[in-house]
């Protein structure tokens, strides 16, 4: 049975740490995006 | 004069820095540490992901994607001529990690073949390792196996060979610790092994162990300031973004890191019962004990174990492939900056590390030696960085290169008291603790001992008074043509 205290700290962990990757790659993406519809950077 | 390799996308970029990070100690280090220290230990381990890994991860993409250069040259161009030397002490640091490297990824190559062709099954771990690692000619064949499979990725160069490489093996590997980590937690009494993991074990806070424990993970375990992502962004576009490149670098690392200890720590809580031992000795085994000895024993109690044992030395050989891969591009971007062609230079890199590699594969006592001496050393390279930052101005340097328009994150000034006070503090005490937890009355002063003081100075004094005194060649190497 998992306890209280590990799941309100694996929330914590793996909110801050896989939901902080999402939002990073998210946010990669919608720039990507955004340029590729704008023209090459390059 | 050859067109200058690029990578064709950011995605193909971040898979490589990926790659880069998530090695070896991402799986056999990190539910080691978390297991030993509980969930407190996941709380400084996230703090130094943003005092210690990503600031330097920013510097690394900042400076190879601005000088053009592996960190020799980096370091030439951005801080004069003067400090040539620490660039070579950055790449010899880290090509001397890649010599034992390479044996430990023949490692996993051999586990992986054996738990597949099921030589693994019924058989007595510990003596199986140990026959392994005696009989000599078997850690050098896979150690040049392995080093053999790098040397053709890294020939064909950065789009047909890393970039084609790290869009397989990467997500390829996700999915293994996917597979893992699901497996792991259906086991009976997984729970348990869960409640330690995240478990908040109010004591271990205030342990400053655990916090040194947890600086070390994110130093090493990131890959920020091995000077690796520096030669991988030597070929990044012209306008990529460096900031938040390092934030998915950084953050990508460490969810690798926990889906590997989801993947583990379940499972020997679960298992360790059956095969009589108590799930904290099996985790407070080294490195090589809880991979090599213990994860197939416990994962035999599974039904199709021998499936999930091979499972997990594949994954531990992608982890420590992309790597390896890296380290080798590096050593391979110095001879490049010398104005030695790719063609040229691979083969030089790869049969130094070869005849390198070789002690490490006949003896673990030479292994560990080395592990200890270059894994520290990598905390002065990282030293090394945040000097040239604090050198060139923190501010000026932030916005310069962390302001510019072509990032997505702006970065205040916590970036500058940072890279100024905590880098260097955490750094200083880093090396000291660490000299302190393996201090010996009796053998400090000797240079043979595997881990004492001596050792470490001797080696790294060695390096750095060569490169010092080699200093004004180095950079008139590096005014020939580079390629």
């Amino acid at each position: 049975m998992l306890e209280t205290s590990a799941m309100v700290m694996m929330a914590l962990i793996l909110g801050t740490i896989w939901g902080g990757l999402a939002y990073f790659v998210n946010r990669a993406y919608r720039r990507e995006k955004r340029e590729a519809q704008g023209g090459s950077d390059e | 004069m050859e067109k200058k390799e690029q990578f064709t996308s950011r995605w193909a970029l971040l898979l490589a820095t990926l790659g880069m990070a998530i090695g070896a100690g991402n799986i056999w280090r990190f539910p080691r540490l978390a297991g030993q220290y509980g969930g407190a230990f996941l709380i400084p381990w996230a703090i130094f992901l943003i005092l210690w890994s990503i600031p330097l991860l920013m510097v690394e993409f900042s400076l190879g994607k601005e000088t053009r250069k592996g960190p020799v040259g980096a370091f030439a161009a951005f801080l004069g001529k003067n400090y040539t030397w620490m660039g070579g002490f950055v790449c010899l640091c880290t090509s001397a990690i890649m010599f034992y490297y390479s044996v430990v990824t023949g490692w996993a190559l051999k586990y992986f073949t054996a738990a597949a062709v099921g030589d693994l099954a019924g058989a007595n771990h510990q003596e199986f390792w140990e026959s392994f690692i005696a009989s000599g000619y078997q850690p050098i064949l896979f150690h040049l196996l392995a080093l053999g499979v790098a040397g053709v990725i890294i020939y064909r160069g950065i789009v047909n060979g890393i970039e084609r490489a790290n869009r397989i093996l990467l997500p390829a590997l996700f999915v293994l610790l996917v597979i893992g980590a699901a497996r792991s937690l259906t086991l009976p009494n997984a729970a348990e092994g869960l409640n330690y993991f995240f478990g908040f074990h109010h004591a271990n806070i205030f342990d400053y162990k655990m916090w040194l424990e947890a600086l070390s993970q994110s130093a090493w375990s990131t890959g920020a300031g091995w000077g690796l992502v520096l030669t991988y962004a030597v070929y990044a576009r012209r306008r990529e973004d460096v900031t938040l490149n390092a934030f998915i670098t950084g953050f990508g690392n460490n969810s690798a890191s926990l889906f590997a200890g989801l993947a583990i720590i379940p499972a020997v809580f679960s298992l360790a019962p059956a095969i009589g031992r108590a799930p904290l000795d099996i985790l407070k085994e080294g490195n090589e004990g809880l991979s090599f000895i213990f994860i197939p024993q416990l994962f035999e109690k599974l039904p199709g174990g021998q499936i999930m044992s091979a499972l997990f030395f594949l994954a531990l050989f992608f982890a420590a492939l992309t790597s390896l891969i890296a380290m080798l591009e590096l050593a391979t971007r110095m001879f490049m900056d010398f104005g030695i062609r790719r063609q040229k230079s691979l083969p030089i890199v790869i049969i130094v590390t070869a005849l390198l590699g070789l002690p490490s594969a006949l003896s673990l006592k030479f292994f560990k030696n080395q592990d200890w001496v270059w894994g520290l050393g990598l905390i002065i390279s990282g030293s090394f960085f945040a000097f040239g930052v604090i050198r060139s101005g923190v501010k000026r340097f932030r916005e310069k290169f962390l302001l510019a328009e072509y990032n997505d994150l702006r970065i205040g000034a916590w970036f500058d008291g940072i890279m100024k006070y905590l880098i260097p503090l955490e750094a200083v005490a880093l090396l000291v603790w660490w000299f302190n937890r393996e201090w010996d009355a009796q053998m400090w002063w000797n240079p043979l001992s595997p881990f004492s003081l001596v050792t470490c100075f001797f080696q790294w004094g060695i390096v750095m008074a060569i490169l010092i005194l080699v200093n004004k060649q180095l950079y008139r190497l590096l005014t020939r043509q580079s390629v």
